[in-house]
């Protein structure tokens, strides 16, 4: 455990080093008792690849929660949050009170999620030059603009729930030549189990240009 | 530390939970009360299956029919007035709806109130769709379409294709309603979410549903009176369209296998119809010709369109959706075949792909 600056820890350390990242992540839950904890911190400060993987799960959380946190992350921000840990010796909290069930997750498997919603988190910013595969992809909003079709503005770059705002807002196509398609589409789908009003606006401005 | 651990921890629960049901085997997940709402958000982002399920109880499929039937009848056999909205990606209109039955025929008219102004007036099957702003009128001549009726007489096994699934209640336009989901039970087709209200039968609410149980279209009242005394002024259009141009939406019964064509549809979709009609197009110095072939499972609709001699569209392969409603059009020969139906792209693509120029022997 006090090796963590030297280079040939690191593969004797794998097995330990999943384990280290279970302890965090329960640390995290607050599911770590007092005297469990203290370990956790101290080695969370000395650790590299725990430092590392305890950023990840901030940047995660955090592009859960809010774009503006999510820009406002940095390595410096991360250190500042470690070095404030330093200062912080045991998290209390009510669950951490409780008896610990066992952990079943592997922290591969953490890892994985992390990178699935660091990948999420990503796409909204991409939007403005593969908006339609996100939207198809992502969304699954139904939301695929034609090409040149204008998209919303992506310098807002939200994440988290937000993202799902902005990425519905991705326009759909309204490709004029397809409205006589879907004029006489309309005679027969009476409207399937959509109101037949939902019918007639569905085709939006048709008849208007 | 001002973020505490509990609602980042969560999010990675919910991503993991939402793998585990896609290929990895799930993990029992101690202390999942830490599903917090960035957990929900994060299942919500990565489009997850509905959280809730009903469980299946036994199934009855006479009374799920009964019941699909019941709602279809109330549809047209109801008088209401009532505003609805209509919701489809950044999109959302309001329409004043009125309907009236007078016993043997329904009357209908839906009126936009916002946007461009549109109204549709219904009497029976036909509908006159009135553009004040173009001095135009459109009247179509079609099928069953009350609303808020179902496509057509719901065949006898649309529940060979859908699970037909009950899920509590909930309130829409100040009433209770009960809500019925229909499942697909392929990849061919999207769900349904319904809200009925029970006494009247109505349909108050209707969600279309993707694969992921994401919605992409929705419809429902904010405000509905039912079995209240409607004057029939209120069916009247709001214009006199003395004057105004009339397009009428014409075609006649053909079948595709005389002209030399053949369409495969994918599961389920049982042909409705074939017709030879007029297409308006935007700009079109004349209204021109096309072959259109019509399928359906008893919700959703496809046409098929086939043009022979219609020019290549510049992207004739690109499919495009406007919230459930797929095109795709594609070159057969030197026709020009477009697909438009309210199922997912791969349906469409299969209906695309099976069009074959089958000459008749003579």
């Amino acid at each position: 455990m006090n090796s963590g600056t030297m280079p040939q820890a690191a593969a004797s350390d794998a097995p330990r080093g999943a384990a280290d990242a279970e302890e965090l992540s329960a640390w995290l839950d607050g599911e770590l008792e007092d005297p469990a904890a203290e370990p956790v911190l101290a080695g969370l400060l000395r650790q590299p690849h725990l430092g590392r993987q305890f950023e990840t799960w901030c940047l995660v959380g955090d592009a859960l929660r809010s774009g503006e946190v999510l820009a406002g992350h940095s390595p410096r921000l991360c250190a500042r949050i470690n070095a404030a840990l330093a200062d912080e010796p045991a998290l209390l909290s009510p669950s951490a009170l409780r008896p610990r069930t066992k952990r079943h997750l592997a922290s591969g498997f953490a890892v994985a999620a992390a990178a699935a919603v660091l990948v999420f988190v990503a796409v909204p910013q991409l939007r403005g030059t593969d908006a339609p595969a996100v939207a198809t992809a992502l969304a699954g909003s139904g939301a695929a603009p034609a090409a040149g079709t204008p998209v919303a503005p992506a310098a807002a770059a939200p994440a988290g729930p937000e993202a799902v705002a902005s990425l519905a807002a991705v326009r759909p196509a309204r490709d004029p030549r397809l409205d006589p398609y879907l004029r006489a589409h309309r005679d027969f789908m009476g409207a399937g189990v959509m109101p037949a009003a939902a019918v007639y606006l569905r085709s939006g401005n048709e008849g208007e240009r | 530390m001002t973020h505490g651990g509990n609602p980042r921890r969560g999010g990675l629960r919910a991503v993991a939970v939402w793998a585990g049901r896609h290929g990895t085997p799930a993990r029992a997940w101690p202390g999942s009360r830490t599903l917090a709402w960035s957990g929900c958000a994060a299942l919500f982002l990565l489009g997850a299956p509905p959280l809730v399920r009903a469980t299946d109880p036994p199934r009855d499929v006479h009374g799920d029919a009964a019941w699909l039937k019941n709602v279809q009848d109330a549809a047209r056999r109801q008088s209401f007035s009532g505003t609805i909205i209509y919701q489809r990606g950044d999109e959302m209109h309001a329409s004043r709806v009125v309907q009236l039955f007078d016993g043997v025929e329904s009357r209908e008219r839906v009126l936009t109130l916002d946007g461009q102004q549109r109204e549709f007036i219904r009497k029976g099957e036909e509908v006159q769709c009135l553009y004040p702003k173009l001095h135009r009128v459109v009247i179509d001549h079609g099928g069953a379409r009350s609303f808020p009726a179902f496509a057509q007489p719901l065949p006898d096994d649309v529940l060979s294709y859908y699970d037909l699934r009950r899920s509590g209640s909930e309130r829409v336009a100040n009433r209770p309603c009960d809500v019925v989901e229909l499942v697909p039970r392929d990849h061919l087709r999207y769900g349904y979410r319904l809200c009925v209200e029970p006494t009247s039968g109505l349909l108050f609410k209707a969600q279309t549903l993707n694969e992921h149980g994401a919605v992409l279209e929705q419809v429902a009242f904010t405000d509905i009176h039912v079995g209240e005394p409607i004057d029939p002024a209120q069916l009247r259009p709001s214009w006199s369209t003395a004057g105004w141009t009339v397009d009428q939406q014409q075609s006649q019964a053909t079948q595709l296998s005389e002209q030399g064509w053949s369409v495969t549809p994918p599961g389920g979709f049982h042909r409705l119809a074939e017709v030879m009609r007029h297409l308006i197009g935007v700009g079109d110095p004349a209204p021109r010709s096309a072959l259109q072939a019509v399928y359906s499972d008893g919700l959703a609709t496809v046409s098929v369109f086939i043009e022979p001699g219609a020019p290549m569209l510049e992207e004739p392969a690109e499919s495009q959706r406007r919230g459930p409603v797929t095109a795709i059009s594609r070159q057969v020969g030197d026709a020009r075949v477009t697909v438009v139906g309210e199922v997912p792209p791969a349906t469409a693509q299969s209906f695309a792909a099976s069009v074959v120029h089958a000459p008749p022997n003579h």
